[in-house]
């Protein structure tokens, strides 16, 4: 596994998200300096083995496992991972909550600690949908990526975001399940 | 209504002549006939009657997925079309497997299945999103190609919107046109994209938000890690061997840009593992190579397979690249590749080669190792014009117009080469039902040795087309074995052809995918992945019992529509099999393959004589309003002759 630097993680972020960490406060929120003191830092990720090279196959089974894990049903509005689907150029880009190190979603939260929460010991930003305002979206609006990788449930009308399987014993089920193998748990700034 | 497991619970039914939509309830046939085709051959039985024409506007054409579809279920993506097949010989209701994305996205917009009547009065398509369905003006999209009419299709109802559509040949009601999905996948054989053209329908389209519940999700996701791959090492320096009949592909790298062909795909498929130049083809990926395309592609690489019989047709060899550019064009054209690359095309060459076609006949030389010919050939056959007018046809259809005689059973003399031995071959690869030859031991994909064919022999003799695209012949290798060791008289050929039968009625009413099941280690996985999505629980054997009562069915449609009987099938499978096969000469023993028609219908409970199932197998099965309407008819033999 190759580690990339935090910088190198903003300019190839930069690229991919079509320039819109481009500007200087997007950039500021990703910027150590600007790093709330009062949350804890987050820690590891979802992300895509070397999306440049494709490997991921576009089977859609992170997505079905991972809504079927949490929700006990397979269906796009359940899911906290989703893939951008190019096939024509045939590659995909598995699209999931990147862990911010400045929650932007967290300070957006009305019912922020009890509705968008970050665990003390992992520093895992994750939603109790239980506790989720109906409706609210802020958290959504908040996301600094695009698309935004907070999912929204319209029949129940509450956020959905990865959490990375919290308490599986097995860690998350779309890297257990992805048949090409191409997920994996990153060290945020690692 | 209890909570649906699996099921969405409804089937849409659209009437285009009247413009009337309705939907029928799902659960009144679902544990019955579980969905996919036995939810199909249900719909046949009660709305296809005996001289239903393909292109009348009482012919249905029916899109059926089922309780597995959409969910992660491993490779549970496909969905089923059938119909009265324009493309059978003689017209009859038939079916077309098809992968890609659609029958899971209906299912998240809250239908199970779709049956389309009528004709509309002007071009149409049909809209289907979260629990509704409205029949829109396609004037604008008619003519288009099926590539442009996709992306036509995404544009007006959003990126994520997932068609079915037909190309210019389905428009012109060709027996071969196919109707294709936006991920580039096809129900290929069968002719339903001529039925759609028929029926002025250019397209289904369908966006759905909806769910799908799952009865019980830890148990689906364990039994998803017993059948599925583990992935443990990087998949961009992993490196793996295939076993593909026999044939092994060496160690090739996972390969990279490669699109799985259906949702919830973990299946290592060959496709994977050839180490093809995909990544140059926009829109030209996996979903084309899984099912039909790599095997017309690469037919002609040697170097892929190494020397198996059927791969040294003098086409395009060794020109990959071309040939893919074929097949692009097939799909834009919404033309059945099967049969033009496993049937039309090697009949033209080896007919040109022994002087019976000509370029009087098409008005261009045939010359397939220029790509304008091909390109020629395709429009013609599309737009009907010229020769190709006849070709649209389908090539069964082509032959008997000029003589089947003349031009089927006559020996191609010109190279065709095998292990340094000059192979003798008929100019007709065409099998039976009006279908080319395939892994039958003859013409393309030869290497099916004697007696394995024999197996193929007996189950394409009661399908309605090529029963060899989900009919896979997996079983233990003790009972392969024995049937190898006393072919034609022991009990273990008809017991495996059997349940293959069964299993190939199981895996397309679920759905799963008809290379990957059923698993010969694991024959227990389709009814345990049943129950952990529906609920229902059920035995591996209680499912094959489903299995038997869906084949039984189809038969019965089969008997009412088309006095099927033991005459007229075994009249039909054996001169193909007459012919000498392509690894070692052998021919059929006509003598023998009756005692082992014997065998067959015996075990299944079949009469011998008529090859009808009596009236105690349809009870047994929960088929008696089946056998009384065959009583009517005279098709119900009160006892069996055994």
């Amino acid at each position: 596994m190759s580690k990339i630097s935090r910088r190198e993680f903003i300019k190839d972020a930069g690229i991919a998200f079509g320039g819109l960490l481009a500007g200087a406060g997007a950039a500021a929120m990703y910027s150590s300096e600007y790093i709330a003191a009062e949350v804890p830092k987050a820690g590891k990720r979802l992300v895509q083995l070397d999306a440049s090279q494709s490997a991921c196959i576009g089977c859609g089974t992170c997505e079905l496992v991972c809504a079927v894990f949490h929700e006990g049903a397979g269906g796009p509005n359940l899911r906290r991972i989703w893939l951008e689907r190019n096939e024509d150029g045939l590659t995909c880009r598995m699209l999931a909550c990147q862990q911010c190190d400045y929650p932007a979603c967290y300070y957006a939260c009305p019912l922020q600690g009890k509705a968008l929460c970050i665990d003390k010991e992992t520093g895992t930003r994750y939603i109790n949908p239980d506790e989720c305002d109906p409706g609210c979206r802020e958290c959504i609006k908040a996301c600094p990526l695009e698309p935004p990788r907070i999912n929204y449930d319209p029949e129940r009308l509450i956020a959905l975001m990865c959490d990375m399987c919290a308490g599986r014993p097995a860690g998350p089920a779309c890297i257990e399940f992805c048949p090409s193998g191409c997920l994996k748990l990153e060290v945020v700034g690692a | 209504m209890s909570k649906l497991y699996g099921w969405t619970g409804g089937i849409l039914d659209v009437d285009l002549s009247e413009g009337r939509i309705s939907v029928l309830d799902t659960m009144e046939y679902a544990l019955k006939y579980i969905g996919g085709k036995g939810l199909m051959h249900r719909l046949a039985w009660e709305r296809l009657p005996k001289g239903t024409a393909p292109f009348g506007p009482e012919n249905c054409l029916m899109f059926a997925a089922g309780p597995l579809t959409g969910t992660p279920a491993p490779t549970s993506g496909r969905m089923e079309v059938g119909g009265i097949s324009p493309q059978s010989i003689p017209e009859m209701y038939s079916h077309s497997g098809v992968g890609g994305w659609f029958g899971a996205e209906l299912k998240y917009a809250g239908f199970d299945g779709v049956l389309i009547r009528g004709i509309a009065p002007a071009p149409c398509y049909l809209s289907i999103t979260d629990g509704s369905a409205e029949i829109m003006d396609a004037k604008y999209l008619w003519g288009l190609g099926s590539y442009a009419t996709r992306h036509e299709l995404k544009r007006i109802h959003g990126k994520n919107t997932r068609s079915l559509v037909i190309g210019p040949a389905g428009e012109n009601k060709s027996r071969i046109a196919a109707m294709l999905t936006d991920s580039g996948n096809a129900a290929g054989q069968g002719g339903f994209g001529g039925v759609a053209g028929s029926k002025n329908l250019k397209a289904v389209c369908v966006n759905g938000s909806g769910s799908i519940s799952i009865a019980r999700p830890d148990e689906l996701l364990a039994r998803r890690s017993e059948i599925g791959r583990r992935p443990s090492d990087n998949p961009l320096v992993r490196g793996a061997n295939l076993e593909y009949f026999g044939y092994f592909t060496g160690p090739v790298p996972w390969q990279k840009f490669n699109l799985s062909c259906t949702h919830a795909c973990d299946r290592a498929c060959m496709p994977a593992f050839m180490d093809l130049p995909r990544a140059s083809r926009g829109g030209f990926h996996c979903s084309d190579f899984a099912c039909i395309g790599q095997m017309s592609a690469g037919w002609q690489q040697s170097d892929v397979f190494g020397e198996v019989p059927g791969v040294e047709w003098p086409l395009w060899q060794h020109n990959l690249e071309r040939g893919l550019e074929v097949v692009e064009l097939m799909n834009d054209l919404g033309l059945n590749q099967y049969e033009i690359l496993g049937g039309m095309v090697p009949w033209i060459v080896m007919s040109a080669h022994e002087g019976l076609l000509s370029e009087k006949d098409f008005g261009f030389a045939v010359d397939p190792d220029n790509p304008h010919w091909w390109v020629k050939l395709l429009n013609s056959i599309a737009y009907r014009e010229g020769f190709g007018d006849l070709l649209a046809e389908g090539t069964t259809r082509a032959i008997n117009a000029l003589g089947k005689d003349k031009y089927g059973q006559t020996l191609y003399t010109g190279k065709r080469r095998f292990k340094g031995i000059d192979m003798p071959t008929p100019v007709s690869l065409q099998q039976a039902w009006g279908y080319a030859a395939h892994y039958s031991g003859r013409g393309i994909n030869a290497s099916v040795p004697f007696p394995d064919w024999l197996l193929r022999a007996l189950t394409w003799m009661t399908q309605s087309r090529d029963s060899n695209n989900d009919t896979h012949h997996r079983s233990r290798a003790e009972y392969i074995k024995a049937f190898r060791a006393d072919p034609y008289r022991g009990d273990n050929g008809p017991r495996m052809a059997i349940w293959d039968e069964h299993r190939s009625e199981i895996k397309c009413s679920l759905t799963l995918c008809d290379w990957a099941f059923p698993i010969a280690y694991y024959t227990s996985a389709e009814s345990k992945l049943f129950a952990a999505v529906t609920g229902v629980d059920t035995s591996e054997e209680e499912l094959d019992f489903t299995g038997e009562r869906l084949k039984n069915l189809q038969r019965a449609v089969l008997i009412r529509n088309n006095d099927r009987s033991r005459e007229v099938e075994v009249g039909e499978i054996l001169p193909f099999f007459r012919q000498p096969d392509g690894t070692a000469g052998a021919v059929i023993d006509e003598n023998e393959f009756a005692v082992l028609v014997d065998s067959y219908y015996q075990q299944r409970g079949w009469d011998k004589s008529t090859g009808w199932p009596a009236r105690a197998k349809y009870e047994e099965l929960g088929l008696t309003d089946v056998a009384n309407e065959l009583q009517i008819l005279g098709k119900l033999p009160e006892m069996i002759q055994q």
